[in-house]
């Protein structure tokens, strides 16, 4: 019986426009997402390699403490999916000998009009067109059939209900996973033959089967609420007007107005503001550095029995006294200087951290409004899947550190050593080269950047992976037991 | 059999739609349930098959109660609706093939469905076209073949005449004393009064949610049916006025 129902549904679904519709659209539309993300990647790979190399032979021999190091962050192949934040997140990280770093992004705009229009990628077509696809091939499951009468004379026979929904539910399902799975392997397809993209290379084969999986759970999800939707209006016109409305509110006011209720909850300071603040603290530390470094240049003097206010420091001869002093205070002033970059580090990490922690209680407060749609849970998930998300952010944080740390260590603490050790000052132009080992010293470079492993990613959202469990299962459940009780006349 | 006892419905706006009917439709028996619109009569259709639930009395199809067993009583019933839209993009034999087998008859051929359809006066070159080609009166014709390819011993019609030019309905009327005669119960609800003539054993005529009168074909014969029927309709308009 359940086979019969299922087999009619499939029949019907076939044999209408809508379907041929939603088939051609995968057919077209996946592969050419796919293709066009592709080759975004194949560029930005290559500009990535390109930049990587320059930098190494651009400053093979730039060794000094003004040297900023430079580490270039490689695109990740999953990104082909959803581009996410992808265009605003830094490709390079820099990091001087203070051990302050910063993150840039250096892409630039290639066509302002794409990003006008928003890119056709794999998300883009799951969310925008995917989702609105079934709604339309869902809208008049329940009230068209009831329109044309079939449904009461389905009822009329010995057919459970449960056995009636559930092939409504199965075939239509079936359906269109099909023609989504044509588009997704035809996009493969093509994909292999067109680009090196190694999206099925065994390290990125299961997050590709993991991001299908809760694509088709997500699509799953708002079968159901269509399905919902014909059930609880009266007619077909209800069933696409209450779709269409359904849909602009989960696939758009949800998502755009979350973050702006956010905003209205917990309003935090502008970026500019945290700036000025940093600012102003960095220039009162600075102050107070070089007052200190006067102070200290002044008790050398004194202590030769000079008086540093006195002292023409640019007509001071060939005074060995004048000196001694110099080179006494640029031996001092290494630690002196470094101990106000600590504090300088130290105030503005402050600063910096608080502001985080008030952008994540933002963050987090327009997630959870998000989550209400489950497009929102889907954005995050795949989003961070893809390595183009939210945590994506702290992690570029987390290497800029490794990075940071790793050229203190291979870089500048060696330079370092050698300064203290033969006192040349940071002038080191003037220095005494020829006893230091320069080939001991190599230029850093970001050559392991570590995405988040898709177990760390879907940790990160296990409530993304739940709540879309959860509206797989609540919805289907409801538009079951609605249609029990459904009154067919 | 079909058997009403005490079969009320009032709905949840408090409209008493039905009120305490009793009926019994015997085997090979034709009956032809006469009344006004929102007299009750699709109501009654509507609690034979389940598809609401009475406040009130019982619904039985070959003596199982279809509201504690609806999907056993079902197996015994076959039903026709006033307008039959069916699916579109089927053929009329995927059409009939779909139901056949939702009504447990799954060995049937091809050439069964043939049989059927032409038993009830569908031309050949309409078998395998779409249905959303069909005129009303072919729909119906299908409807009905749904019905028959069942073989349920009680059939419920809500208005199949409605709409169906006097050929057609003509057709469909002689296919049911065709089912009588394998010893059928139909109970048939419609405005229709001069089929009721033609072909009822009993007819009934409601009123207001109450089964007012019935006479058998021998009473409804000697008396001008047409006139009681008109009498009951204008005692109604004049109480409504």
């Amino acid at each position: 019986m359940l086979r019969h129902l299922i087999i009619k549904e499939i029949q019907e679904i076939i044999t209408n426009t809508r379907s041929l519709f939603v088939l051609l659209i995968c057919i077209l539309l996946i592969p050419l997402g796919l293709y066009v993300s592709s080759k975004e990647y194949e560029q930005n790979r290559a500009a990535y390699k390109d930049a990587k190399q320059m930098y190494e032979e651009r400053n093979k021999d730039n060794k000094g403490m003004e040297f900023v190091a430079e580490g270039y962050i490689p695109p990740s192949p999953l990104s082909i999916f959803s581009s996410g934040l992808s265009v605003y997140l830094p490709n390079k990280i820099t990091t001087d000998s203070r051990g302050v770093w910063h993150e840039e992004n250096d892409y630039g705009i290639n066509n302002p009009v794409a990003l006008l229009f928003g890119k056709i990628d794999f998300y883009f077509i799951i969310t925008i067109i995917l989702s609105l696809l079934a709604f339309m091939v869902t809208f008049n499951s329940i009230s068209g059939e009831k329109e044309n009468g079939t449904l009461r004379l389905i009822v009329a026979n010995a057919v459970p209900r449960w056995k009636i929904i559930f092939a409504k539910i199965a075939g239509s399902y079936t359906v269109f996973l099909i023609s989504f799975l044509v588009g997704v392997i035809s996009g493969l397809v093509l994909l292999a033959l067109t680009t090196s993209v190694p999206i099925l290379s065994v390290s990125y084969l299961i997050p590709f089967l993991v991001i299908m999986m809760i694509s088709l759970l997500f699509l799953f999800i708002l079968f159901n609420i269509g399905i919902l939707l014909s059930i609880k209006t009266r007619n077909s016109g209800a069933s696409i007007t209450a779709s269409l409305l359904v849909w602009v509110l989960i696939a758009i006011i949800i998502p755009k107005v979350s973050p702006m209720i956010a905003q209205i909850i917990y309003p935090i300071k502008t970026e500019e503001v945290v700036n000025k603040q940093k600012a102003m603290k960095r220039d009162e530390i600075r102050a107070e550095s070089d007052r200190t470094s006067g102070e200290l240049m002044k008790s050398i003097m004194s202590e030769r029995g000079m008086n540093a206010e006195k002292l023409d420091f640019f007509n001071m001869g060939d005074d060995p006294n004048v000196k001694a002093a110099l080179v006494e205070y640029d031996g001092m002033i290494v630690d002196v200087k470094r101990k106000y970059d600590e504090m300088e580090i130290n105030a503005i990490g402050i600063i910096e951290k608080d502001y985080h922690n008030q952008q994540l209680v933002q963050q987090n407060i327009s997630k959870n409004i998000s989550r209400i749609s489950p497009i929102g849970c889907y954005t995050y998930l795949i989003s961070d899947l893809t390595n183009t998300g939210l945590i994506e952010l702290s992690n570029i944080e987390y290497n800029a550190r490794q990075f940071s740390s790793f050229t203190e260590s291979e870089f500048y603490s060696k330079l370092r050593k050698y300064y203290k050790e033969y006192h040349i000052g940071f002038n080191v132009s003037k220095g005494i080269f020829g006893k230091v080992d320069w080939n001991s010293i190599h230029v850093p470079t970001l050559n392991t950047y570590n995405y988040p492993t898709m177990i760390s990613s879907l940790g990160a959202n296990w409530i993304d992976l739940l709540f879309i469990c959860f509206y797989s299962i609540f919805f289907f459940a409801v538009s079951v037991f609605q249609f029990i009780k459904y009154d067919v006349r | 059999m079909l058997q009403a006892i005490d079969l009320t419905k009032r709905y949840e706006d408090q409209q008493l739609a039905l009120d305490a009917l009793n009926l019994e439709i015997k085997e090979g028996e034709i009956f032809f349930l006469l009344g006004a619109n929102g007299a009750g009569k699709t109501t009654t259709i509507n609690l034979f098959l389940n598809f609401i639930e009475p406040t009130g009395g019982r619904a039985l199809i070959n003596g199982i109660d279809v509201t504690k067993e609806p999907l056993e009583s079902k197996k015994y019933v076959s039903y026709v609706s006033e307008n039959v839209m069916l699916y579109g993009n089927f053929t009329a034999r995927q059409n009939l093939d779909f139901f056949a087998k939702l009504g447990g008859k799954t060995n049937l051929t091809r050439d069964d469905y043939y049989m059927r359809m032409r038993e009830v006066g569908l031309q050949e070159e309409a078998f395998e076209k779409k249905l959303k080609t069909f005129s009303k009166g072919m729909r119906q014709k299908v409807g009905l073949t749904i019905a028959i390819i069942k073989d349920a011993p009680n059939i419920l019609l809500d208005e199949p005449t409605a709409g169906l030019d006097p050929k057609a309905a003509a057709e469909l009327l002689q296919i049911l004393v065709n089912l009588k005669r394998q010893g059928k119960s139909i109970l048939m609800c419609t405005h229709d009064i001069f089929r009721a003539k033609n072909i009822a054993d009993r007819v009934g005529i409601m009123k207001e949610g109450r089964l007012v009168m019935v006479r058998t074909r021998e009473e409804f014969m000697e008396d001008d049916l047409e006139k009681i029927y008109m009498n009951y309709m204008q005692e109604m308009v004049i109480e409504k006025v």
